[in-house]
C-alpha cells in the first residue's frame, strides 16, 4: 500500500476512488479535522482538497480513477477563513449562502461545517438543491448537523427533510419559501448555526422573488454571497449591506452540465428506491395533502355515468374518476348539469412521486404511486419506509419517475 | 403539489383549449388572439380574469338568435368561414358589412418564388423541446 509523507502545510488534491487511512499526525480533508487511525474514502469523480495540518502519513490505496496530485498551495480562498473567524467570533444563528450555480455552495458548506465543528460550534445545513441534493433524495430539501468531520457533504446525519416533489424551484416557489423556514426552525433546535444553501437560480423576477424573500423570511445574521464576478449584485443591492459578506469561489470548482445533472439525480433517486417494496395504505387512515382530491364531500358516482369510479364535491368543481378517458363533449354535457367538473381518468396517478409524512407533516420518505383505488378505499405506494403504520400523510409532488430513477413525466398543475 | 400557484396555470389552460377548439378557424384565432393582447395589456396582474373573460369571447349561438351590429364568425355549408357584422336580417339571409372571408387551401405542388420577390424569413424550428431539453421530452397522451 503506497505511503505519503506530508509537510506541514502541504496541499493535495485527491480524488475518488480513493481510500486512505492517517498513520501519523494531523490533516485536514474538506476542512475536517483527522488524526492518527482515522479512514476515509472518496468516491469516484468526486475530489477534495487535503491539508496537512501537522507533519503526517497517510496510507492510499487507488481505485478507478483514483487521483493524488500535489498542488502548489491553497485552493481555499483565504476570506473563506477570514469569515470563519468572524463566525467564530460573533456567533450568528443563522448564515444564508447565494450564488449561481457551479460555484462550489457544496463545498463551502462542508468546510464551514468542518471547520467550525473544529472549534466546537455544532453547524446544521439546509440543502435547497432539491435536483441533486446531498443532504437527503432528490425532489426533498434536506437538514443535516455536523456531528464528526466529513468529506463530502452527503456523509452529514440527515436530521429532517422537507417535501417539495419537483427538481426545479420552478412553479414550487411556495413550497420552496416554506420549506426553508421549516428547516429553518428545526436545525436552530438541533445546532448553534444554521447554513441556508439557497438555489443557484439567482436572476429573472422568479430567481430574485426565491433569493429576496428567502433572506427576508430567514432573516440571516450574514449574507454570504460567492460570486465569481458581479452575477449576484442585483441581489446584494436589495439587502442590508452590514449582512453581506462577499466571498471567492474557490479555483478548483467543478462544472457539471445539464446532462449529467439529470443522470446523477437518477443515478440518486434509483438508489433511495433500491431497497423498495409495495405497500398498501388504506384511504382512510392517511390524509392527502397539496391535492384537491379528497379534500371535499364524496358524492355517489353512479349518478355521473357507469364509467365514473369515485365522485366527490370540492368548492371548485366535482371530481370525476373516470374509468376511461372523456371527450370533451361528454365533459361538457356532465358540466351542464352538475357545474364545474375536473375528470381523473384511472391511471393517471401512477408514477407520481409523493412524500410520506406523520401526522405532524415530518417525512419519513418518499413513495411513487402505483395505483390509488377509489373503489376499495386504497393506495399502493412503493417506498423504502418500512413503518407503514406511522404514514398519516402523502404529499402530492409533480414529477412521475420510476423506480430505477428516470423521470418519465411531469403533473400538469391542477390534474389531482 | 399537484395545486395551481398561480393564475396563469388557468390562462395558460384556457389558450390551450381555446387554440385545440378553434385551430381550423383562423378569424377566431385571430379575434381571439387580439382580444387576450388588448386584455393583457391593461390587467396583466389579473391573469385569472384574463382567462375568464377569454372563454366567453366566442360564443355558439343560432342564426335565429342572431341581432343586427352584432360581430359574428359564420361558417357556410360550402366550406367558408365569414366574419363580420350584422347589418340587416331579413327572412332568408343576412346582410354582414366590414366583412373578411378566409379560404384555407391546402396547396400540394410545388411552389416556386423568385427570390428576388422575397422580403423576410422566417426559419420555423419545430419540436424545440426534444432538441433543447431532451430529458424534458416525455410521452404524453
Amino acid at each position: 500500500m503506497p505511503r505519503l509523507d506530508l509537510k506541514a502545510g502541504e496541499v493535495y488534491r485527491i480524488e475518488g476512488l480513493i481510500s486512505l487511512e492517517v498513520k501519523e499526525g494531523k490533516i485536514l480533508v474538506s476542512g475536517g479535522l483527522r488524526e492518527k487511525g482515522d479512514r476515509i474514502t472518496i468516491p469516484r469523480a468526486k475530489s477534495v482538497p487535503l491539508e496537512a495540518e501537522t507533519d503526517a502519513q497517510i496510507e492510499y490505496t487507488l481505485g478507478a480513477g483514483g487521483v493524488v496530485e500535489k498542488l502548489p498551495g491553497r485552493t481555499i480562498p483565504s476570506d473563506w477563513d477570514a469569515f470563519l473567524k468572524e463566525v467564530i467570533e460573533t456567533r450568528p444563528r443563522v448564515v444564508l449562502v447565494i450564488g449561481s450555480v457551479d460555484v462550489g455552495k457544496t463545498f463551502l458548506t462542508t468546510y464551514f461545517g468542518n471547520r467550525l465543528l473544529a472549534h466546537g460550534i455544532r453547524m446544521a445545513a439546509v440543502d435547497s438543491d432539491v435536483g441533486q441534493a446531498d443532504i437527503g433524495p432528490p425532489t426533498t430539501m434536506g437538514l443535516g448537523v455536523f456531528e464528526r468531520p466529513v468529506a463530502q457533504l452527503y456523509e452529514v446525519p440527515l436530521r429532517s427533510l422537507y417535501f417539495v416533489g419537483s427538481m426545479s424551484p420552478s412553479g414550487h416557489m411556495l413550497e420552496f419559501i416554506v420549506g426553508m423556514k421549516w428547516l429553518v426552525e428545526r436545525g436552530l433546535k438541533y445546532a448553534d448555526l444554521v447554513l441556508v444553501n439557497t438555489p443557484g437560480w439567482v436572476a429573472g423576477g422568479a430567481g430574485r422573488s426565491l433569493q429576496l424573500y428567502t433572506a427576508e423570511l430567514v432573516n440571516p445574521d450574514y449574507v454570504v454571497a460567492l460570486q465569481r464576478q458581479t452575477e449576484l449584485e442585483h441581489l446584494l443591492s436589495c439587502l442590508p449591506s452590514h449582512k453581506i459578506r462577499k466571498l471567492t469561489v474557490s479555483a478548483k470548482v467543478r462544472k457539471r452540465n445539464p446532462s449529467e445533472r439529470a443522470e446523477l439525480r437518477a443515478l440518486l433517486l434509483g438508489k433511495y428506491f433500491e431497497s423498495a417494496k409495495s405497500v398498501v395504505l388504506n384511504l382512510s387512515k392517511v390524509r392527502f395533502e397539496r391535492t384537491y382530491v379528497r379534500t371535499g364531500v364524496p358524492l355517489n358516482p353512479e349518478k355521473f355515468g357507469e364509467n365514473i369510479l369515485y365522485a366527490e364535491r370540492v368548492p371548485e368543481f366535482t371530481i370525476l374518476v373516470s374509468k376511461w378517458r372523456m371527450s370533451p363533449k361528454q365533459i361538457e354535457e356532465l358540466a351542464a348539469q352538475h357545474g364545474p367538473i375536473k375528470v381523473i381518468v384511472q391511471g393517471e396517478e401512477k408514477n407520481v412521486i409523493v412524500g410520506l409524512a406523520s401526522d405532524e407533516n415530518e417525512i419519513l420518505g418518499l413513495g411513487i404511486i402505483e395505483k390509488i383505488d377509489f373503489a376499495r378505499g386504497q393506495m399502493v405506494v412503493t417506498t423504502p419506509v418500512t413503518d407503514v403504520d406511522a404514514i398519516k400523510v402523502v404529499q402530492f409532488g409533480s414529477m412521475k419517475v420510476t423506480r430505477e430513477g428516470k423521470e418519465v413525466g411531469t403533473v400538469r398543475p391542477g390534474t389531482f | 403539489m399537484t395545486l395551481e400557484q398561480s393564475d396563469f396555470q388557468q390562462l395558460t389552460e384556457v389558450l390551450v383549449r381555446l387554440l385545440e377548439r378553434y385551430r381550423g378557424n383562423p378569424v377566431l384565432v385571430e379575434i381571439i388572439l387580439s382580444e387576450f393582447h388588448d386584455m393583457y395589456r391593461k390587467i396583466p396582474i389579473y391573469p385569472g380574469i384574463v382567462s375568464m373573460c377569454l372563454e366567453k369571447i366566442v360564443q355558439k349561438t343560432d342564426v335565429k338568435e342572431i341581432r343586427p351590429e352584432e360581430e359574428v364568425v359564420l361558417k357556410t355549408r360550402d366550406g367558408k368561414t365569414i366574419a363580420g357584422k350584422v347589418a340587416e336580417i331579413g327572412d332568408d339571409e343576412i346582410a354582414l358589412g366590414e366583412v373578411q372571408e378566409v379560404v384555407v387551401v391546402p396547396v400540394s405542388e410545388k411552389v416556386r418564388v423568385k427570390k428576388s420577390d422575397i422580403v423576410e424569413v422566417e426559419r420555423i424550428n419545430r419540436e424545440i423541446l426534444r432538441k433543447e431539453w431532451p430529458s424534458l421530452d416525455f410521452e404524453v397522451e
